[in-house]
């Protein structure tokens, strides 16, 4: 009993004195999946802009406000889950000359730096996979702090024929904006 | 016969529409992607059904004992028009087939058939933006004829009723 004390207090002395040598990580937040969208934007010749968006995904987000460098960001999104919200058009996507959710199920983006611009943007950099191919690319982050929570509203453009989508091209355009706007909660 | 041909009939009004309105998408921004994109769809399937449908068309057809042919110009005029409108229905779905297969989009052309799911037909052609040029405008020129020809079979069917007052009309009726 004695002895579990101190090793218990040695430990804890331990981690102390190493605690200014390992600065705590950034503090995991809760997304809130009600108030997330994974958006995306996509010109065509001839025509307006056409939108859409993902429903299924999974993300995780850890925040350190005092240092945004240490932040992380990562989304996994269910390529299938895409809604333009025309039927047909999805199905379309869904096959081969674009997402080829059969072959190719997930995309997934995870954060690799994070780069403060000012007090309320950041530059988020990290390895998108998309058709099997992972390739760096940057988002545009606003944050607006929500009381504990934060609303993120990420922007970025990627060029589709990078990653071997190109169907549609050049009719639709290789071009497409993706917009993600969540809410993370403190947990 | 007569199930065959309103059915043909009422395929073939609603694919000249759907054509013409589809297409102006395309020029004035009418409509978005999607709809646009949802628009051709619909054209294609429908375009492919007058297609599976032309064979039997024809076989009715010879099964069928049509009514004694007009004498003079009359007559000769509505067997051109006839021979014209079966040609038609099978170039038009023809040429709209391989200006899809034609066209620098490459998409595959996906009939979602009844029990089987989408089935992905074949492209007749390699894609090619002059083939595909060539193709829709003459796709565009026949749809022009098949309107004359159209014009002038209900314009006949009309005189068989009112000016001769004949049952050649009657004989179709639904
Ligand atoms: C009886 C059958 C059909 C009729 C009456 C028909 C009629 C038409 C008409 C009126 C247009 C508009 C022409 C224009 O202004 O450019 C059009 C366009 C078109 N049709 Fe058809 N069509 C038929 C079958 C098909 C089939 C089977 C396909 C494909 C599998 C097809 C594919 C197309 C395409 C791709 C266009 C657009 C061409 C362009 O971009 O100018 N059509 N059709």
């Amino acid at each position: 009993m004695l002895r579990n004390s101190v090793v218990l207090c040695a430990a804890s002395l331990v981690a102390l004195a190493l605690a200014p040598l390992s600065p705590a990580a950034a503090a995991a937040y809760r997304v809130e999946t009600g108030q997330t969208h994974i958006d995306f934007a996509i010109g065509a010749k001839g025509y307006p802009v056409t939108r859409g968006e993902f429903h299924r995904f999974n993300a995780s987000v850890a925040i350190d406000a005092a240092a945004p460098a240490k932040s992380q960001v990562a989304f996994d999104v269910a390529a299938a889950s895409i809604d333009t919200h025309a039927p047909l058009l999805d199905d379309y996507v869904r096959g081969a000359g674009f997402l080829d959710t059969a072959h190719h199920p997930g995309i997934a983006f995870h954060s690799t730096t994070v780069r403060q611009m000012n007090d309320r943007t950041v530059e988020l950099a990290g390895n998108l996979s998309l058709l099997g191919v992972t390739r760096p690319e940057t988002f545009r982050v606003t944050v607006t702090p929500e009381g504990t929570a934060f609303r993120l509203v990420a922007q970025g453009e990627i060029r589709r024929s990078d990653f071997g989508m190109t169907g549609g091209l050049p009719l639709v355009s290789d071009t497409v904006t993706i917009t993600v706007s969540t809410l993370a909660l403190a947990q | 016969m007569r199930l065959l041909h309103w059915t043909m009939a009422g395929l073939v009004l609603t694919l000249l529409a759907l054509g013409f309105v589809m297409t102006q998408g395309t020029l004035g921004g009418a409509f978005d992607l999607a709809t646009s994109f949802t628009l051709y769809q619909w054209h294609k399937w429908i375009g492919l059904l007058v297609l599976a449908l032309w064979l039997p068309r024809l076989v009715a057809r010879g099964a069928t004992q049509a009514p004694a042919a007009l004498a003079g110009w009359q007559g000769r005029a509505a067997r051109a028009a006839h021979g014209g409108l079966y040609v038609l229905m099978l170039a038009m779905p023809v040429t709209g087939w391989l200006a899809t297969s034609a066209s620098p989009l490459h998409l595959p052309l996906l009939v979602p058939l009844p029990v089987l799911g989408p089935v992905a037909l074949p492209d007749l052609i390699a894609p090619d933006a002059r083939a595909y040029a060539l193709l829709s405008t003459a796709h565009e020129i026949l749809a022009f004829a098949l309107i004359g020809l159209v014009a002038l079979h209900v314009a006949g069917a009309a005189r068989h009723a009112l000016v001769n007052r004949d049952d050649t009309l009657r004989r179709m009726a639904p």
